[in-house]
């Protein structure tokens, strides 16, 4: 493989790149060409070797890995990488400033401490004296993500490779992060390749769009232009995968309202109190004792779902989303307040009721795999639930896979299996705990049209917790939005947000040009 | 460093089960347990009987096949007989040992919070002194015997098993997967029988494993340094302790029976422990 | 620096318990020792009652037994751990003639074995042979199956008696100088078979996964992509994390160590502290046993102390820690 010397002009230059990995070419012949201070999104589904070709850039190799074709500029101070897994992208046992410090030495010195502190600074860290002595492991996940990013841009590079680098992160945290890169290309004329699989994500701060397909780029352009009037059929199924609300799930209010039911409307239900729910949560308080530290995970919390209603609980990471769903599912102790099923206080009654309750709630993970117990295979999980592999069919798997173990399932199967065992013992309501995340684009929007799907069938009651509001307005009939450990927001119309934590992801969550009512700035 | 069990030396060299690797180790030792129990049918002779006659035979004599040592002994006879004796002590003590620290550590995970910490604590504690010279102390007060080589044992290995125990407990109770199983409405003891038990048990049947090797070992350093089984009755270990200096001396065979027993025992459980413990990756 | 102040409790406390323990096994032991040390002083022949009560008297063996264990430690702490039943002679002195000894042969044993290990587990972890790592993983498989008595005795057939390269035991031949070349020459078998006797294999092993699991971590690869040099990528970012849990076994592993000294010391007729107590645990001399496992015990909870110290230094996650 051929490198020119740091030519003049800037931005980053990819001829006839071709990688080869476990002996399968995965890339073959991807051009790219990107201009100094523009941000060029790279997207495509899973598999597709979009962080095989941000490695190849930016020098990585791996062992079984071959790499050919001209890159410019070559690997060195030029070129800036910020991993997936900001925390692990960091040596655990060295401070941040040493980080950075080493980074300017390698590279010919300078007053290492004033450029660190500058890096840190751009990157949005508020207080970078004080981080400076801090370890990785004392930052929380926003942190560490803009710390990794500051130590990819101490010495101002011309070019930027960030692969999925908010994929872990919650909405507002990843808007913050992806403003300060877009703002320092725009400063200082550095090219960014921002991979991604979100074409929300992409379309907001992208200037360009590529989409990866067969090995090479299958379209480019502007992202607006791509995004409004994709000419490939890959980008076409991913921009229809990513617009979740619009097509997919059109808010009628007839169907909102407990689909096929003649029963009253959910919201009027909810709203008029918690008579008529069986599930609701009244002053709930829960405090999380960990290590050495005590957390108030909620602090009183009301909420009450309707026969046959969904309910979007969304809130950024550490606002008791997921304490709420354990609450609810009549799992964890609130330490105060009560949590009704079917009118009746789960924990005041005996353990027997308790049990009943649950068994009448299907539970559903973000880690499918985790959920299973790892000696069973899909016949034994959902036995346990009192169902027989037929229900595979429903969740749309074949009923030979009975045999299979979860671990040699992909993503989307884990999910579905674990919706059959929610499913297995008939339940009133159904409570899923961020069970899209971590899925590719196009396998997340055929688990939500399941979902959807599954309730109107059962006329179950749906408590779906996610980050994303274009998931929540895709999957519910209203939206609660939590913070700190108390609803901000009840909302059946996310266009009358008025509370400043739904209108900060609001402001957050990328759109697909007509997607969400986006606030006036 | 509560959570982090510190295995002892020959728990944490570990190689990669291989299917004929254990299937051999799984062969000798039946061979030498079926030996060992079968001893008086092997061989004519009684193991410490001297016989003036037959004095220091090299190994392939008539009636000797293993050779005799400076008394007359019969070296078969020895190395049969004191089979018997390190099993049986290996066996039983490493018996003692898991049950001792499965109930404690299952007391800890299950346990309130101080006999958790107390467990806990005195497993740390007691792991940071080197057992060999609390059981060396042992079997000096009180006297050497084959009881007191088995308690002295169980009395200072439990620690490991405990603490194994004990993380595999809790670190089975915070898995995703115990918490969907009570999500379906399964009651307490369901959970446990279906989920945690299963889930515990295979480190632990690994280490119980491992624990039939250490107690080997140790019988057999106490016996070869005098302090174990008395020499009226042959082990493994004091065969070795009069035969030392027959290694300047040429009859090297003498030392390298017993040693070579020991070192195969050990080696064969290790693999077999290693069969049954779980891979580092865990499950998935 | 409460880290440090917590651990230092902790160690002080296992000492105490461990002398709480030894004298506890001492004073349960079934003998009479009044009655014992003067037998040995009658050269074995048996004493008059009136004089035995007189000696329990004298030694306070009469008092309870709270009393006798404050007396004990009082003294202990003060470096008198009372005479030798057998001799006579203050235990004090059989100490200092044999503690240096011991502390020379597991310290050149501790040295050998960490030079050793980090040298065949780093090949271990880092080597793209497969064949070469299988090697090592099954010779260290083999030796984690070798109790220390055992692989000394390999060694002593090899270097004494098939090579004859190296002295069979003891220290010097009577009446010759110990330069140091001699006492190098007679501790070399003593502490190669003290170092792949004892947590060699066990090492090795950590090294290699410790360090091995690192190769291809995000760290390092952010470290090579950040254009650091080879030296800095290998040393802060791959040994320094990598070689945590080595360093965290070494503390334990050194105390085994000089357990292991005990029959080592037997084996090559090295005149240290372990074939005293070996000689002391045979003869019932309790003073000396006690006093032995005591002092072994200090210098084990002082390595294990220094271990969880330079553990701490490596890794600012234990440091840090809220529990300390």
């Amino acid at each position: 493989m051929s490198r020119r010397g740091e030519a003049a002009g800037g931005g980053l230059s990819v001829r006839g790149l071709a990688i080869e990995a476990g002996g399968r070419r995965v890339i073959d012949g991807l051009d790219l060409e990107l201009a100094p201070g523009r941000v060029l999104a790279l997207a495509g589904p899973s598999g597709s070797g979009k962080s095989l070709t941000a490695r190849a850039i930016a020098g990585l190799r791996r062992d079984g890995v071959r790499v050919s074709g001209e890159i410019r500029p070559g690997p060195g101070r030029q070129i800036g990488f910020v991993f997936q897994e900001a925390a692990a992208s960091l040596n655990p046992t060295v401070t941040i400033g040493r980080h950075l410090a080493e980074t300017v030495a390698a590279h010919g010195g300078g007053d290492a401490r004033a450029l660190g502190v500058a890096a840190l600074e751009r990157a949005g860290l508020p207080d970078p004296g004080r981080l400076w002595d801090a370890y990785p492991f004392e930052l929380s996940g926003g942190q560490a993500q803009r710390v990794a990013l500051a130590l990819a841009t101490v010495l101002d590079p011309r070019v930027l490779v960030a692969d999925e680098i908010t994929t872990a992160l919650d909405p507002v945290t990843q808007a913050e992060v992806l403003d300060a890169v877009r703002a320092q290309a725009a400063e200082s004329g550095r090219a960014v390749l921002l991979i991604t699989h979100d074409l929300a994500v992409a379309g907001r701060w992208a200037d360009e769009l590529a989409v990866l397909r067969d090995g090479r780029v299958a379209e480019h352009g502007p992202a607006a232009e791509v995004l409004a009037a994709p000419a490939d059929p890959l980008t076409r199924a991913l921009v229809e995968a990513a617009a979740l609300g619009a097509p997919a799930a059109p808010a009628e209010p007839g169907r909102t309202a407990g689909p096929g039911r003649t029963a009253g409307p959910g919201r009027t239900a909810a709203g008029a109190g918690t008579g008529g729910a069986p599930l609701a949560a009244e002053g709930v308080r829960r405090v999380l004792r960990g290590r050495g530290r005590t957390t108030v995970a909620l602090d009183g919390v009301d909420l009450a779902v309707a026969p046959g209603e969904a309910v979007a609980i969304v809130g950024r990471s550490g606002s008791g989303k997921s304490t709420l769903v354990g609450a609810l599912a009549a799992l964890d102790r609130p330490e105060a307040g009560r949590v009704l099923f079917d009118g009746r206080d789960v924990w005041a009654g005996r353990e027997r009721d308790r049990r009943a309750a649950r068994r009448a709630m299907g539970l559903v993970f973000q880690d499918a795999l985790a959920s299973f117990d790892p000696r069973y295979d899909v016949r034994r999980v959902i036995g346990e639930a009192g169902g027989d592999p037929s229900l595979l069919a429903r969740v749309g798997l074949d009923p030979a896979m009975a045999g299979r173990r979860p671990a040699t399932l992909s993503g989307g199967e884990r999910q579905r299996v674990a919706l059959a065992r929610a499913l297995a013992g008939g339940p009133r309501a159904l409570l899923a705990d961020e069970p899209t995340s971590g899925l590719d684009v196009l396998v997340q929007e055929r688990i939500l049209r399941l979902l959807a799907d599954l309730r109107r069938e059962e006329g179950a009651s749906l408590v779906f917790v996610t980050h994303d509001l274009r998931v929540a307005r895709r999957v519910a009939d209203r939206v609660v939005v939590l913070q700190d450990g108390l609803v901000a927001e009840d909302l059946t119309d996310l266009s009358a947000a008025a509370h400043p934590a739904t209108r900060a992801l609001l402001d957050a969550t990328p759109a697909l040009p007509g997607e969400l009512p986006q606030p006036a700035l | 460093m509560a959570e982090a069990v510190r295995p002892r030396g020959l728990l944490a060299v570990r190689l990669a089960p291989r299917r004929p690797a254990i299937a051999a180790a799984a062969l000798v030792l039946a061979v030498m347990g079926l030996a060992a129990v079968a001893a008086p049918l092997l061989t004519p002779y009684d193991p410490i009987a001297t016989d003036t006659a037959a004095t220091a035979l090299p190994p392939g004599s008539p009636g000797h096949p293993l050779g005799t040592d400076l008394l007359g002994r019969d070296l078969l006879a020895g190395l049969l007989y004191g089979g018997r004796t390190s099993l049986l002590v290996g066996l039983a003590a490493a018996a003692m040992t898991v049950v001792l620290g499965t109930l404690l550590g299952a007391a800890a995970a299950a346990g309130p919070r101080w006999l958790d910490s107390l467990i806990a604590r005195a497993a740390d504690m007691l792991l940071s002194l080197p057992m060999l010279i609390v059981t060396l102390a042992l079997a000096a007060v009180a006297g050497p015997s084959l009881a007191t080589v088995i308690v002295a044992v169980a009395v200072t290995s439990w620690m490991p098993v405990a603490l194994i125990a004990r993380a595999e407990l809790r670190s089975q109770r915070e898995r995703l997967y115990i918490r969907a199983a009570y999500g379906l409405g399964l009651s307490g003891a369901q959970v446990f029988r279906r989920h945690l038990l299963p889930g515990a048990l295979p480190p632990v049947a690994s280490i119980a494993a491992f624990e039939v090797g250490h107690a080997v070992l140790t019988e057999s350093t106490l016996s070869f340094l005098g302090l174990g089984i008395p020499p009226n009755r042959p082990s493994w270990g004091n065969l070795l302790t009069e035969t030392k200096a027959h290694l300047l001396t040429g009859e090297w065979y003498t030392v390298a029976y017993p040693a070579a027993a020991i070192v195969i025992v050990i080696i064969a459980v290790n693999v077999l422990a290693n069969a049954v413990a779980p891979a580092d990756g865990r499950a998935w | 620096m409460r880290f440090l102040a917590v651990r230092a409790a902790t160690s002080l406390l296992v000492v105490a318990a461990l002398s709480v323990l030894c004298f506890g096994l001492v004073s349960l032991a079934p003998g009479d020792p009044a009655a014992e040390i003067l037998e040995a002083r009658n050269g074995g022949r048996p004493v008059p009652a009136a004089a035995v009560a007189a000696l329990r008297a004298e030694m306070g063996l009469d008092d309870p037994l709270p009393a006798r264990y404050a007396r004990w430690a009082g003294d202990a702490l003060r470096g008198d751990f009372g005479v030798s039943y057998l001799t006579g002679r203050p235990v004090s002195e059989t100490l200092a003639d044999t503690v240096p000894w011991t502390l020379l042969l597991t310290g050149a044993a501790t040295v050998l074995s960490v030079l050793g290990a980090v040298a065949v587990g780093l090949v271990a972890a880092l080597t793209r042979r497969a064949w070469l790592r299988r090697g090592i993983e099954t010779a260290m498989f083999v030796l984690g199956g070798m109790p220390g008595f055992v692989s000394a005795l390999l060694l002593l057939y090899l270097f004494a008696a098939v090579w004859r390269v190296l002295p069979s035991g003891g220290l010097g031949r009577p009446g010759e100088p110990l330069t140091p070349g001699v006492v190098l020459t007679y501790l070399a078998l003593p502490a190669l078979a003290l170092t792949f006797g004892h947590h060699f294999g066990t090492y090795v092993r950590l090294i290699q996964s410790g360090v091995g699991r690192l190769r291809d971590a995000p760290h390092v690869e952010n470290a090579r992509v950040r254009g650091l040099s080879r030296w800095t990528v290998t040393t802060r970012h791959l040994l320094r994390p990598g070689l945590v849990p080595f360093t965290a076994r070494l503390g334990v592993g050194v105390g085994g160590l000089i357990a292991g000294a005990y029959a080592t010391e037997v084996i090559f007729s090295w005149p240290g502290v372990g074939r005293q107590a070996i000689e002391a645990a045979r003869s019932h001399d309790y003073p000396v046993l006690v006093a032995v496992v005591l002092v072994t015990g200090v210098v084990v909870v002082l390595a294990n102390l220094l271990g969880e110290l330079a553990v701490a230094r490596l890794d600012p996650r234990i440091r840090r820690s809220p529990r300390g």
